[in-house]
């Protein structure tokens, strides 16, 4: 079967249909729960912000513009939502790194290894500014253009390149113990 | 970990791949089904499977007043319609309507046109 065009899947969805809504979901689904838990750093939070995004998007697929991609168009509602979320409470501790994971400790085990490596990546992102942690990642997980993170998060150009940058540098300072990963 | 510069313009693709690993929490499939449950919940906050009552009471409001414009419409229409049907009156239909009182009953009562002579001695007649 031909795959349907995200913006045909919203005109689709837009008009009722569930499955298209679905469809939209499952693509999207991955990018916008990434984005919110680098906003919230907790999970639940940040499956709760992602689905606020969708539905909130859902809800508002009449302003969206077909002739524009919709992945910057929904992670922007997504962002908007975790940042809310953010404002209204608390986060929790976030997925604190036991002491005795927070240096590396080369052991046997690879796979601890690796969940350690994990925490402290998120550890090391939930230190930098909000902005800076959603720059990062739509630009080196997501695979979007300055452009475009510009536009998901109402910035200019230039600043996002700054974010990124300021981002990479914090990051690699946070896993400088890492550096043999 | 290979670290470029910082000021690299181009995604990192390893620091992309831990991240994405760090960040990405899994069953996408079952986060699916819970966002579109919530896309469907009954207590009205729900996009899709709202009951037909709601849609009606939705759509009643903006169909009652449709039905007013269009009968406003129509009633303009109509009241239109009807002064101009007045206004079309020609003035054959005038001067048969009132032959009997101001026209001359040779001029009203026969088919074939009166001679110049009849017209002109019936002008001049006092």
């Amino acid at each position: 079967m031909r795959e349907r065009k995200d913006a045909e899947l919203a005109a689709f969805a837009q008009a009722g249909d569930r499955e298209a809504f679905g469809e939209l979901a499952m693509r999207y689904a991955a990018s916008a729960r990434r984005v919110a838990r680098a906003v919230l750093g907790n999970l639940e939070d940040a499956d709760d912000a992602a689905q606020d995004g969708f539905l909130s998007a859902l809800r508002h697929l009449g302003r969206y513009d077909p002739n524009r991609p919709f992945g910057p168009w929904l992670l922007r509602i997504v962002a908007n939502a975790a940042t809310d979320r953010l404002r209204r409470r608390r986060v929790r501790a976030a997925d604190a790194i036991p002491p005795t994971l927070a240096a590396r400790d080369p052991g046997p085990d690879r796979e601890a290894d690796k969940r350690a490596l994990h925490a402290a990546l998120r550890q090391g992102l939930l230190g930098l500014p909000e902005r800076q942690r959603v720059a990062v990642v739509l630009f080196d997980v997501e695979g979007y253009t300055h452009a475009e993170i510009a536009e998901v998060l109402g910035i200019p150009v230039g600043t996002v390149r700054s974010h990124v940058f300021h981002a990479r540098r914090a990051l690699r300072a946070a896993l400088a113990a890492w550096k043999d990963w | 970990m290979n670290w470029s510069s910082p000021f690299d313009h181009r995604p990192h693709p390893e620091l992309g791949a831990l991240l994405r690993d760090a960040l990405t929490p899994g069953d996408e499939q079952a986060f699916v089904d819970r966002v579109l449950a919530a896309a469907a919940a009954p207590a009205g906050s729900g996009y899709y499977g709202a009951p037909w009552w709601q849609v009606l009471g939705a759509w009643a409001r903006p169909g009652v007043a449709a039905a007013l414009v269009l009968l406003a419409g129509a009633t303009i229409w109509f009241t239109n319609a009807s002064s101009r049907n007045e206004a079309d009156t020609t003035l054959e239909d005038v001067l048969l309507a009132t032959a009997g009182s101001v026209a001359p009953p040779f001029l009203t009562t026969t088919t074939t046109p009166p001679s110049f002579d009849v017209v002109l001695a019936s002008s001049l007649e006092p």
